[in-house]
């Protein structure tokens, strides 16, 4: 009786499970036909915001916190906001597309040719969600089990990242800074010499946006940002981490900055000091990593700062900082010198 | 389920980059295939009744865990998507400034014009 019992109510967590996981699924699916079939870049990047938001909760119910959050942060907002703002800079929204045409039958039995080669790699591979395995048995079992005694934080995710495979994100913020510096140099232009009063006419519509200003200031921007500090100072033992903390702060950023959307407002000022952030944040990383070396380790080994498993701890806390700095430093930074860009683009327009 | 679905979007992110002629919607379709990945990543990951990957100290022995090895290949996966986007719009954006259009045929007539007349 207890073992009945017992195997009812397992399988009754798996099928509600189950059900959820499949209905965001379906709507994933539908989403995405929605994307492929539209003509309207709005309504293209709308959705695609609802896809990434359908995204995060799958991943929050795959039990992947971390994911969800950094999916929830940059796919849902930031990637919106570059993707509008770069709309706005090129002038385009609704374009000519036709469905049924010769190259897009032949593309698309082409693209059913891939999807059945696909699903008859996929059918090697092992069952949805059990526990041993192949994912799950050798490497991951050792982290989970090795996490609290080498490193000495309860956070396995946070352990691999910072310390595990530390040299990885290294090279990830270097990408990050990279992109950052790339889009700098290709979008940054001095303010041009034109007219001003032409701005003056949006100022009716900036009126009635005021309240949403104060709103975001007063209320919005203090408890996220108190949200984004907790998650960057307690990535070692809760979901979170540098990552999600610099994409947070971002968001709430770039929120403020298209609410508060006063032409007068000049932003290259802002874009420079956000463009020394974001090396800096990379500086951090790297100061850590050599000061390591220093200390007799080797490159990224923590342990070599105190000599004992609280370096771990230090050194993970010090690294997230500097990533946290220049995830947040280069999103916004791009996002400005995209704002900037389109208003500079808006205005030459007009002017034209 | 899971991996079907994996594969419906994996087509129809590479039809959407195949056939449309806007370079934007090109990029989100980019994005779509790199969602499907991720996906396929954190499912593979997945046990059932399994809680996130955070161990602590009074924790049972047999507690279940998903696994977190794909999940930080796939955090770092998407902050790398982000940088793509980035990079590519700004290209874009300096695409629109010389032919003043982003639709790829019309680009390419653009092109064929100042060949002839260079």
């Amino acid at each position: 009786m207890m073992l009945m019992n017992d195997l009812f109510t397992s399988f009754s967590i798996n099928i509600s499970e189950i059900c959820l996981e499949n209905f965001f699924l379906l709507l994933l699916v539908f989403v995405s036909c929605a994307i492929a079939v539209s003509r309207s870049l709005l309504k293209i990047v709308i959705l695609s915001s609802m896809f990434s938001m359908i995204m995060a909760a799958l991943y929050l119910l795959m039990a992947a916190p971390d994911v969800a959050m950094t999916e929830a942060a940059i796919g849902a907002c930031i990637s919106t906001a570059f993707i509008i703002k770069s709309m706005q800079a090129t002038n385009s929204n609704e374009f000519k597309q036709k469905l049924v045409s010769l190259p897009n039958i032949i593309s698309f039995f082409i693209i059913i040719i891939f999807g059945e080669v696909m699903i008859y790699a996929f059918i090697d591979l092992p069952e949805y969600g059990q526990t041993f395995s192949p994912v799950n048995s050798y490497l991951s079992q050792y982290y989970i089990q090795n996490t609290p005694v080498e490193i000495g934080i309860s956070s396995s995710v946070a352990a691999i990242l910072g310390s595990y495979r530390g040299f990885d994100t290294l090279g990830e913020t270097l990408v990050i800074m990279v992109a950052g510096i790339v889009v700098y140099f290709l979008m940054l232009q001095e303010k041009k010499e034109l007219d001003v009063s032409i701005y003056k006419q949006g100022e009716i519509i900036y009126q009635s946006k005021i309240w949403m200003t104060d709103y975001i200031r007063v209320i919005l921007l203090p408890i996220s940002l108190i949200f984004a500090f907790y998650i960057q100072v307690h990535g070692e033992i809760s979901p979170g981490g540098g990552f999600q903390a610099g994409a947070i702060i971002a968001s709430v950023y770039i929120f403020f900055y298209v609410a508060n959307n006063d032409h007068d407002h000049d932003l290259s000022n802002i874009i420079k000091l956000l463009f020394k952030f974001s090396l800096v944040g990379f500086l951090i990383y790297i100061s850590m990593a050599i000061f390591t070396a220093l200390m007799g380790g080797y490159f990224l080994q923590y342990y070599a700062i105190t000599g004992s498993i609280l370096g771990h701890k230090i050194g993970i806390f010090i690294i997230e900082i500097g990533v946290g700095i220049t995830i947040f430093s280069v999103m916004l930074m791009i996002f400005l010198l995209l704002t900037h860009y389109a208003r500079n683009f808006q205005m030459v327009r007009e002017v034209k | 389920m899971n991996y079907i679905v994996v594969v419906i979007l994996l087509m129809i992110g590479l039809f959407i980059v195949i056939t449309s002629r806007n370079l934007i919607k090109k990029i989100i379709g980019l994005g779509i295939f790199q969602a499907a990945i991720l996906l396929f990543y954190i499912s593979l990951g997945k046990v059932y009744k399994a809680v996130p990957p955070i161990i602590l100290a009074n924790d049972p022995v047999d507690k279940l865990y998903s696994s977190p090895l794909p999940q930080v290949l796939m955090l770092t996966a998407i902050v790398v998507g982000i940088a793509t986007l980035a990079v590519a719009m700004s290209f874009i954006i300096k695409i629109n400034e010389n032919f003043d259009s982003i639709d790829e045929e019309e680009i390419i007539s653009k092109i064929k014009e100042d060949e002839f007349t260079s």
